[in-house]
């Protein structure tokens, strides 16, 4: 089922990403995208019928096979196809304890545009033009 | 005294007060002075910050001389940082335009057990930008060249680490992998790479890239060092939700010289595709002094681990196009001017280098309505199959072999135009990511053209300690020339 980009498609796709291309960079990403897509076209080919998707390589499974106490164990049928970064957290879900976090100052101190003042980062205009 | 060149020598001087942490510091700064210029190893050197903190050491060690470095295992050695693990004294770029100028409002878990046990942080080194990339080239900043030919690179993401180690520079590094960023560098800088465990090192502090297979690990010029290196950053830690609870062994003590009965499988079918002659002859000639160190050779199939390429690009560029989403010129980093805020999102975007932009699109495609069971789901249950592979293999051997990369340094500028073939600079390493497996690359001999070969040996999970020990029992049987330039180290 390998795809093949068109300008327009890599240009959809851009916009999902918020990503402003050049023209030359959206004519070399149809050819290196379609190239790309056709090369991990690949693992169509595998025959994965009755597995569930890689729980990834998540803390929980990990410390699973090396018998490390202290986690609980989780049925992965329960959980196929779950994003891999989700099924991490069930993993080492831990207390949850107030703790500081960081001084807001000097977070804001680094943003572009802020004012520490009132707490807020600034954008440019949202509404209206 | 002159200064010693390893870790272990510089701690026990320093301990000893034979040397102090401010003559060690002096040394390394005054040799990334010399280097540097010809080998962009480093982004940011923090000459004061290093001074200081030396000085401030051996102030320390001059009150409390009679409990000498108790507890600082890396007390006044200097190491450098992949400029992608965040330090609030410093910048930390990822080698990003996006990211010019930032300096995080904290440190990652990793620098503060750094500075715990002792050690002086010298700088931050180059690497691709956000880490994507296998030569360095990727960077903003301009490419690290390999200290064994400087028209090669050196290798990536973590290149700058691998070059500051293997130059001399700083005896210890540390670099982050997603797939195999740590190891295919160190593997053509003649230096020793470790990917850890996934879950064994907190990432609190790393950008993130790919967050099932990111990971930070340690580079150095011997096996003791690493392993003194290592146990200051292994343990967990409750601000990395991916950290992994259990004790940390003492991989110091675990080097014991003897891999007698270790069972090593070699997965031969692998090796017959695109496996330089020259790495291929290193690689035969390393197994041979693995069996002649008491060693058993096993051949064993991985039949899936072919498809750990393929795999790897779909499942990394969809989570690297949603991490890379939080740089938007709002909260950190550097903005475009626009007159909307939509405009100011592309225009600020648009400043991503080639590669990280080709990620983020091949990751938001895979993600996107219609596409993500073909693609996403379909690579995670390909995925499950190269583990299972692993923990077949696992069952009646202790490591899996083979050559941390299919060739050597290549030539800069050799690969940029096809990122498939940079791609494939990972075709041995990336299942290591993908399982969540530790692996090591050991120097393991240069070819005719005297370019380093890297050994990999991939262990079950949390079994570091093995890889360790198998890279120190190597190092006393293959005597590693040195890169041309570096002098004696």
């Amino acid at each position: 089922m390998a795809d093949t980009l068109t300008r327009a498609d890599v240009e959809r796709i851009a916009a999902l990403a918020r990503l402003e291309l050049t023209p030359d960079e959206v004519t070399l990403f149809a050819g290196q995208l379609t190239a790309i897509l056709a090369y991990a076209d690949q693992v169509q080919q595998v025959d994965t019928s009755g597995i569930d998707a890689a729980p990834a390589a998540s803390a929980l499974s990990t410390v699973a096979s090396a018998e490390v106490d202290g986690l609980p164990t989780i049925a992965l049928a329960d959980v196929d196809a779950l994003p891999a970064v989700a099924l991490a957290k069930v993993g080492a879900a831990r207390d949850d304890v107030p703790a500081s976090s960081l001084d807001r100052n000097l977070v804001l101190s680094q943003a572009p545009a802020a004012d520490s003042r009132a707490g807020i980062f600034k954008v440019p205009r949202v509404l209206g033009s | 005294m002159s200064i010693p060149r390893t870790a272990c020598d510089i701690r026990a001087a320093v301990a000893a007060r034979e040397v102090s942490a401010v003559e060690v510091c002096r040394e390394a700064l005054d040799r990334i002075t010399r280097l540097d210029p010809a080998l962009h190893a480093f982004l940011h050197v923090d000459d004061k910050g290093a001074l200081d903190r030396a000085a401030e050491l051996d102030r320390h060690q001059a009150v409390n001389a009679r409990h000498p470095a108790a507890g600082a295992p890396l007390l006044g050695v200097p190491v450098a940082l992949k400029d992608n693990i965040c330090t609030a004294s410093m910048p930390t770029t990822a080698a990003s335009r996006l990211l010019e100028h930032y300096v995080p409002p904290y440190s990652a878990a990793v620098v503060e057990r750094l500075e715990q046990a002792g050690a002086v942080i010298v700088g931050k080194t180059n690497c691709d930008e956000f880490a994507m990339g296998s030569s360095t080239e990727h960077s903003a900043f301009g490419p690290s060249r390999n200290p064994w030919d400087h028209d090669r690179i050196p290798g990536g993401s973590s290149g700058g680490s691998a070059v500051a180690v293997a130059a001399g520079m700083v005896p210890l590094a540390l670099g982050s992998e997603t797939g195999g960023s740590i190891r295919q560098p160190a593997a053509l800088c003649g230096v020793l790479g470790l990917k850890p465990t996934y879950g064994r090192v907190s990432r609190y502090g790393l950008i993130a890239f790919g967050s099932s297979l990111d990971q930070i690990g340690p580079f150095a010029r011997s096996a003791r060092d690493m392993a003194a290196l290592f146990g200051v950053m292994a343990g967990h830690d409750s601000r990395d939700a991916t950290s992994a609870p259990g004790a940390v062994p003492d991989y110091t003590a675990g080097l014991s010289g003897d891999i007698g009965g270790l069972r090593v499988g070699v997965p031969r079918a692998l090796l017959d595709d695109g496996v330089e002659p020259g790495v291929r002859d290193a690689f035969d000639a390393a197994l041979r002094e693995l069996a002649a160190a008491g060693a058993v050779l096993t051949d064993i199939a991985l039949p899936h681990a072919p498809l750990a390429i393929p795999v790897y690009y779909l499942v990394a560029n969809a989570e690297a196009s949603s991490n890379l989403a939080r740089y938007d010129g709002v909260r950190y980093g550097t903005r475009a001017e626009a007159s909307s805020l939509s405009e100011m999102y592309y225009r600020t975007r648009a400043r991503f280098g080639a590669e990280a932009k080709r990620r983020i699109m091949i990751g938001t495609f895979v993600l996107s309505a219609g596409y993500y069971d073909a693609y996403y789901v379909k690579a995670q249950k390909v995925r499950a199959l190269i583990r299972k592979d692993y923990e077949e293999a696992f069952t009646h051997v202790d490591v899996v072999a083979l050559p941390t990369s299919p060739t050597v340094a290549f030539r800069l500028g050799a690969r940029t135009a096809d990122p498939i073939q940079m791609y494939l600079s990972d075709v041995f390493t990336a299942a290591a990511n993908l399982a969540g497996l530790p692996a090591i690359s050991i120097p393991c001999g240069v070819t005719k053209e005297n370019l380093p070969v890297g050994l990999q040996l991939t262990a079950r999970a949390f079994d570091e300690g093995t890889l360790l020990r198998a890279a120190d029992v190597m190092e006393r049987r293959i005597v590693m020339p040195r890169p041309p330039g570096a002098g004696s180290l």
